[in-house]
């Protein structure tokens, strides 16, 4: 006999959440405007939040992709859950538990990141990156993390009813406007804690994957706390010069496809499609991990030469000496 | 059928009032180059030495090449610059065009990564520096 979804139960989150997101951004700005804290600009704001939109009409095309493979492998579940308390606090957890292993799959490994990279393409850290969303998590099967909820006999509904809440909560973390949350920075994923998931600061890359609950970056060793001598720089390493969301939305697909086309073997292609962003046949690219690594040995250099930053804590940002590279005589061309 | 449609019909409002209100709260920053040394500041994250450096006039966007042969663009955009370090196989073409403004000659650099469209860096100079002329001929 199928579980019957509770009437309670029968509604969108984001939906109902839409009306609340456009006041706290108009209320963001207003004190970004205000105190200065923070910042917005008004093309980029444009482009996260066509992004944002897009991504509801694009959820509309391909979110029956999800749907179908959710309730396919709900037809050979192992347990008859229903919808009593204990599912529902079960559930939570075990949905916030997949959702970080789909992030930080989404950052490991190139195919989801060429959906993901979306999120992250803004060099901005305000409420409307929140909205800035990819059109193409579907298409990439984002979702696979999240299956085996399904085969252990979670309602898909009850499933769906948490992820939705949880793309709620992540919303109001997207801010500068607020520093730290006190104990609650050991629990929740905070505005501290997703602040430096979006740094590109060698120190801060690859960390804090959460959704809800900040503890599974804890237990799997991808925590890192933010540092209030070490200023978060937003974006991707490897920045966009565009606002056209078509670029934004499709940008990482393109390259991939054309690595692809010019892969010398199967093995190549595989590097390419599942290897980590930047990974090259030849190591010649740039990972997250080579960064962190070059990072370090700077680091570690400069401390041995007792060059260090009057804080102690070395270059900041990767190579951002503050100083000229140029060499004398080096050709600057006129303006 | 209208309900349906409603939520996307007002979701796609509230887009236009955000940006309608961004935009007349003032946050259309312009950021530029201010000089070479302010592009090279931006250039020092890559830790390579520099050896050509070409700057808009107007600051907008900048050129530089590196020891090893990468390239460096840095490109205005909104209220911050995206810059971006290449290989030279990164570029599929460096075209020179007559400027239509007050510059003397153009240079639009196109890479191969849709996300970095064109750079175009207008200069007083009649003619193309000679590093760039080597440029162009490697990348044919």
């Amino acid at each position: 006999m199928p579980i019957e979804t509770p009437a309670w139960a029968q509604f969108s989150p984001t939906t109902f959440a839409i009306p609340a997101f456009i006041l706290l951004i108009l209320l963001e700005m207003w004190r970004v405007r205000a105190t200065g804290r923070g910042a917005y600009e008004f093309k980029d704001s444009a482009a996260s939040l066509t992004m944002g939109f897009g991504s509801t009409l694009a959820g509309i095309l391909t979110g029956g992709i999800y749907v179908a493979c959710a309730f396919g492998v709900y037809q050979f579940k192992i347990f008859e859950i229903g919808w009593t308390w204990w599912a529902l606090v079960l559930c939570f957890f075990a949905e916030d538990l997949a959702y970080y292993w789909f992030h930080r799959l989404s950052h490991e490994r190139r195919i989801w990141w060429a959906a993901h990279v979306v999120h992250h393409s803004s060099q901005h850290y305000n409420l409307s990156t929140a909205l800035r969303q990819t059109w193409t998590g579907a298409l990439a099967l984002s979702f696979a993390t999240k299956l085996p909820l399904f085969w252990i006999g979670f309602p898909p509904a009850m499933v769906f009813l948490f992820s939705g809440f949880s793309l709620v909560y992540q919303f109001w973390i997207h801010t500068e406007q607020i520093k730290r949350m006190g104990p609650l920075e050991w629990v929740l994923n905070t505005p501290s804690h997703h602040r430096v998931h979006h740094a590109t600061n060698p120190r801060y890359l690859d960390a804090n994957y959460a959704g809800v609950l900040i503890i599974w970056d804890r237990l799997f060793g991808t925590f890192i706390a933010e540092r209030d001598e070490e200023p978060c720089a937003y974006g991707v390493v490897s920045n966009l010069g565009t606002f056209n969301p078509l670029r934004i939305a499709f940008h990482e697909w393109g390259g991939m496809v054309r690595d692809v086309a010019s892969a010398r073997g199967m093995k190549d292609v595989l590097g390419y499609v599942f290897g980590p962003p930047g990974w090259s046949p030849d190591g010649s690219r740039r990972t997250s991990k080579s960064i962190k690594e070059e990072w370090l040995r700077r680091e570690g250099a400069s401390t041995k030469n007792g060059n260090r930053d009057a804080d102690g804590q070395g270059d900041h940002v990767l190579g951002a000496t503050g100083k000229s590279a140029l060499p004398k005589g080096a050709d600057l061309g006129r303006p | 059928m209208i309900e349906a449609v409603l939520p996307h019909i007002l979701s796609m409002l509230g887009v236009g009032v955000l940006v309608g209100v961004a935009y007349l709260m003032g946050f259309r920053q312009n950021v530029r180059l201010r000089d070479h040394a302010h592009m090279l500041e931006v250039a020092a994250a890559a830790g390579d030495e520099v050896v050509h450096a070409l700057m808009d006039g107007d600051g907008k966007a900048g050129l530089i090449v590196l020891r090893g042969g990468d390239l460096i663009l840095i490109k205005a955009i909104g209220d911050k610059l995206g810059v971006r370090r290449l290989p030279l196989d990164g570029v599929a073409k460096i075209h020179l065009y007559r400027p239509r403004a007050h510059r003397a000659l153009g240079i639009k650099v196109t890479t191969r990564d849709i996300g970095y469209p064109d750079v175009r860096i207008e200069v007083n100079d009649k003619e193309a520096p000679a590093w760039l002329d080597r440029i162009r001929r490697e990348i044919g």
